[in-house]
């Protein structure tokens, strides 16, 4: 029986995120030989004393059931009401204004993430200090609308009577800045607070329309993705998104900001009621250049290279590394994921590609000859194949995994492990003591990190984590190839063990990225990141059908097609409905 | 203090000529020498552990008579304005999902157990927020001072919004997090500073009439949407709540006790820049204090499992994450490790000066302060979420004795937590999970 049965047996549980705590104190070399062996996770249980040497169990996304009959009861999960996140403000008062303002990114409080996207609906939260900024926000957007009513004004106050006028703007502004018409109690509303402006010195007609956009902007319709949706006939269970919350679903999924004026005219004539509606709209939104740099926020979150730029490399060990260069490494992979998604639509190619983009930057970066004439703008290039494969031997995510002055095979690791194949890491065992020898400059980082793989204590864990992190040892802490460290030959070999299908020996990084271009366990795992990312939530055991299905439309009638993956999402009924849990308390 | 408006207040307090810059703070220059001064609330945050047999007293040793050990060296001449403890546990930390450098976190303001995040997949479970309101914030909402900021919250390089870099929550899953850039600081402190007051007036009136506005679409909404959403709405409105109460004080910034300049600008993630920026959000927070914006503030040093390294003291090789796990054994890295703890203490040091240096009336501002200083783990090397190293400072308006230590046979840390009510003069029988309190520490009040 193993550790992980154990604990679900007995109803107990492994998490994630200490893992990342625990094994980084482990990481700089094992413990004294001399150190206790690890005593029971579980306690006051007839459990036998786990052997930590076994490898630990790591827990992954709910599988799909034995079976996810077509009849089976749709059950959309545990849906959240979604404030808007940093990214989505300032896209979404961009293409309210048609001018991008740049007010909440650098200037909002940064989100709280959860599972390490910035959209989860759960750790989006509003404290006093959000309010204020949200209070300032909407100002400076009533500025802007101000310093030009002229462009936002659906008529003319001198020709059809200030108030008419007044009622005309909150009617076609309030549409789209709710992204939904208004009720006839809020036209009523906003028009008292438009009258409120008499009162105030100034222009009545500005300052009362300064005042209802100042609201419109506060108000949670704006601030949040509201979903009420409608009663299901026949299905007690579940409520309907409405067209207009659906096409919200839509822009902010694939833009990251509110619908466009085709979007709400296709809610309107009724078409998001149909799948075949909504497929013409995801289609149609992906190939709006808005989608690339929607989507961006899926992948740069994934892959969690966000913060490559403002990384520090250790100038004694990187001393000709440039802040310029660390960015062109999110321009590389960015480049080469757009060009993925939307040229190659074919993401086996995400980790297999023989394939990849340089500047001159990147070129000097990774100390390669890619010829004359590269110059700022990212080219694509063949890579040696033997060398480089696929966006895991990119530097950005590279870089990203590794110390300011040397590499971190168990970063690497973990990465893979948690980010790749959607595991979750057991945190350590209580009790042990997690210490450091001194470090051995004669040594590999391979070398050391054996050393502490063959303690007992730890190599429960690190027999996991080590070894995908060792198949990157041929590149620095930078990305750049290598294939001698201290004087030593590097050895990138490496067996995994505990994934299930991906099991075995591999040379190197390039062998593992050959494997996973068609692993079935890296593309259910790429399916339940969006789905996290695309829903703002953790998977739930109730979500293992919905998870099926995108698998299926994704993989295997999509070709691996992220296209397809986008499809199959936004055409599935968990889309399209909520729970109807919870709106039972509402009054008449 | 009720019967007296704030500029009242700090008129009597001698403020008005707090003068540029902020560290300039004037001695004896009382106006008026009466009282009474209220009590403040700060709390310190430091990460990973430290090191206890470097640090104070040892168990066992005796209220007085004892020695400061190394780490805490630098704060010697303050040595009787502190409590320190032994034998305090943060028993809550030891349940729950995650790790225990976050396990530390979540319970080590809320006195709970970790939540588990929404992320409940097959079997496993993951890591979530603190699980209940902090007690500073539980006592900023019993102060109810009416000041300018209900409260204050002020970081140093705490990089990742997670939970194991949130202290501060609100309630349930509503971590409260940090301001890291001293310039915002210094606005939010401020507020605007030299407008034109008849447009100032004016944009209070707008404000005022948008957010009653804005509460009637909350309120219409709320009776619309699921229980969930509700519960979310409803956290929402209670911080437009807390904005629409200091409205008036944000246009009428407490202009007798002059703000000064800005601090200059940093970059707020810089290793470099570290210390100082670490000074320039002591001096705001002290300021603020002292010119009673708010009467509880929190000031974190970084975040648990830290990427940080003392570049400025020439610590380049290791993060201080890194050098909490350092093995006993390991002279070099220890000494590092060290090192970067009395660093701290010095910076604790300096605050005191700092609250030490403000005058009110025949005391000091320190006399009003109750400081705590504590941190997720007792020992980065072992995990270790016994024994943390607590430490009491100031005089909570006369509350607190100093130039004590305290030490216990394993009494949960949510004992000191409900102590900290009673210090501050709203006192109650527990705070956090019942299951970890048994009413304030003995022999500390």
């Amino acid at each position: 029986m193993s550790l992980a049965h154990h604990l679900r047996t007995l109803g107990v549980a492994l998490s994630v995120a200490p893992a990342l705590g625990g094994l980084m104190g482990c990481e700089e070399g094992p413990p004294p030989a001399n150190m206790a062996p690890a005593p029971p996770v579980v306690g006051g249980t007839t459990a036998p004393p786990p052997d930590v040497t076994e490898p630990p169990e790591v827990v992954t996304p709910p599988p799909p059931p034995p079976e996810c009959p077509a009849d089976a009861p749709l059950d959309p999960g545990p849906t959240l009401v979604r404030r808007l996140n940093r990214t989505e403000y300032d896209h979404t008062v961009r293409d309210l204004l048609g001018e991008d303002l740049g007010l909440a990114l650098g200037a909002f409080t940064p989100e709280e993430e959860m599972l390490g996207f910035d959209n989860n609906a759960r750790a989006l939260q509003v404290t006093p200090v959000h309010a204020e900024q949200f209070m300032t926000g909407a100002e400076a957007v009533a500025g802007h609308v101000a310093a030009d009513f002229a462009a936002f004004l659906p008529c003319d106050p001198a020709e059809i009577g200030e108030d008419a006028c007044a009622a005309a703007f909150i009617h076609t502004f309030g549409r789209r800045a709710w992204r939904r018409p208004l009720t006839a109690a809020e036209q009523a509303r906003l028009m008292a607070l438009y009258a409120e402006g008499e009162a105030l010195e100034g222009p009545a007609f500005e300052t009362g329309l300064s005042l209802v956009v100042q609201a419109l902007l506060q108000s949670p319709h704006f601030l949040y993705r509201v979903e009420v949706g409608t009663p299901v006939e026949g299905d007690a269970t579940l409520r309907a998104l409405t067209a207009d919350e659906l096409a919200s679903r839509l822009s902010y999924l694939l833009w990251a900001s509110m619908p466009d004026a085709a979007l709400f005219d296709a809610a309107d004539r009724g078409e998001l009621s149909t799948p075949e509606g909504i497929a013409a709209q995801s289609a149609r939104l992906l190939a709006d250049p808005r989608a690339r740099d929607g989507l961006w926020r899926f992948f740069v979150q994934w892959l969690a290279i966000e913060d490559v730029p403002s990384l520090v490399r250790d100038a004694r060990y990187y001393p000709d590394v440039t802040p310029e260069q660390l960015a062109a490494l999110v321009g590389e992979t960015r480049a080469f994921v757009e060009f993925v998604v939307f040229e190659a639509r074919d993401m086996r190619a995400l980790f297999d590609a023989p394939y990849s983009f340089r500047n001159a930057a990147l070129a000097s970066l990774y100390g390669e000859d890619v010829g004359a004439g590269l110059g700022d703008a990212l080219v694509k290039v063949p890579v040696d194949p033997q060398v480089r494969r696929g966006v895991l031997t990119h530097g950005s995510i590279l870089a990203a995994t590794a110390k300011p002055n040397m590499t971190s095979p168990v970063h690497r690791g973990k990465f893979i492990r948690e980010h790749i194949f959607c595991e979750t890491l057991p945190p350590p065992p209580a009790g042990v003591p997690i210490v450091a020898p001194d470090p051995d400059p004669a040594l590999t980082t391979r070398e050391r990190w054996a050393i502490h793989s063959s303690e007992p204590s730890c190599r429960g864990c690190h027999q996991l984590i080590d070894p995908p992190g060792f198949l990157f040892e041929g590149y620095d802490a930078v990305g750049k190839a290598r294939s001698v460290e201290n004087g030593h030959p590097i050895d990138a070999t490496g067996r995994l063990i505990g994934t299930g299908e991906l099991d075995g020996d591999y040379a190197d990084g390039v062998a593992l990225a050959r494997a996973l271009a068609t692993s079935e366990t890296a593309h259910r795992c790429l399916t339940t990141q969006f789905f996290r990312y695309a829903f703002g939530r953790g998977e739930t055991s109730v979500d293992a059908c919905t998870l099926d299905d995108l698998y299926t439309g994704y993989a295997e009638a999509g070709a691996y097609d992220f296209n397809a993956l986008v499809g199959a999402l936004t055409a599935h009924p968990a889309f399209r409905h909520r729970r109807a849990q919870g709106f039972e308390e509402v009054a008449p | 203090m009720s019967t007296l408006t704030r500029r009242t207040f700090l008129r009597r307090a001698g403020l008005g000529a707090l003068a540029l810059p902020l560290l300039q703070l004037p001695r004896g220059a009382r106006a008026d020498s009466s009282g009474p001064f209220p009590k403040r609330l700060l709390v310190l945050f430091q990460p990973n552990g430290t090191k206890k047999e470097l640090w104070g007293p040892q168990p066992g040793d005796p209220e007085r008579g004892w020695q400061l050990g190394p780490i805490l060296e630098p704060l010697t001449p303050f040595k009787d304005r502190l409590v320190l403890f032994n034998g305090v546990d943060n028993l809550a930390a030891l349940e729950g999902p995650g790790g225990p450098h976050q396990r530390g976190m979540a319970a080590l303001l809320t006195g709970r157990v970790i939540g588990e995040g929404d992320f409940v997949g097959g079997d496993g479970r993951r890591a979530g927020w603190g699980n209940g309101i902090s007690i500073d914030q539980h006592i900023a909402q019993r102060l109810a001072a009416g000041t300018p900021l209900t409260s204050l919250e002020l970081g140093v390089r705490v990089q990742e919004s997670v939970p194991r870099g949130r202290m501060i929550y609100r309630g349930p899953e509503q971590p409260v997090p940090p301001e890291n850039d001293p310039v915002v600081a210094y606005q939010r402190i401020f507020g605007q500073q030299g407008g034109d007051p008849t447009a100032m007036r004016r944009q209070l009136a707008e404000r005022r009439s948008v957010l009653d506005q804005v509460f009637q679409d909350f309120q219409a909404l709320e009776r619309r949407v699921s229980a969930a959403d509700r519960e979310k709405l409803q956290q929402h409105a209670a911080s437009l709540r807390d904005l629409e109460g200091r409205l008036g004080a944000m246009v009428d910034p407490p202009a007798q006790c002059a703000p000064g300049v800005s601090p200059p600008s940093r970059d707020p993630m810089s290793e470099a820049e570290y210390g100082a920026l670490v000074t320039a959000q002591i001096d705001l927070m002290v300021t603020a204090l002292a010119c009673d914006v708010t009467r509880v503030a929190s000031l974190q040093f970084s975040t648990a499992v830290n990427a940080l390294r003392f570049t400025f003291m020439g610590l380049n090789d290791q993060q201080g994450h890194s050098l909490s796990h350092a093995g006993d054994s390991n002279a070099i890295l220890q000494g590092q490790w060290e090192a970067m703890l009395t660093w701290y203490s010095r910076q604790v040091a300096y605050l005191l000066e700092r609250l030490a240096a403000v005058p009110e009336g025949d005391g000091t501002l320190l006399d009003n302060t109750l400081i705590v200083w504590t941190n997720e783990l007792s020992r980065g090397n072992t995990h270790s979420l016994r024994d943390l190293p607590f430490v009491l400072a100031g005089g909570a308006g006369g509350a607190l004795r100093g130039g004590r230590h305290l030490s216990y046979d394993g009494l949960p840390h949510n004992d000191l937590l409900v102590s900290l009510t009673h210090l501050m003069g709203v006192p109650e029988p527990s705070f956090g999970d019942a299951a970890f309190c048994n009413g304030p520490l003995p022999g500390l009040l």
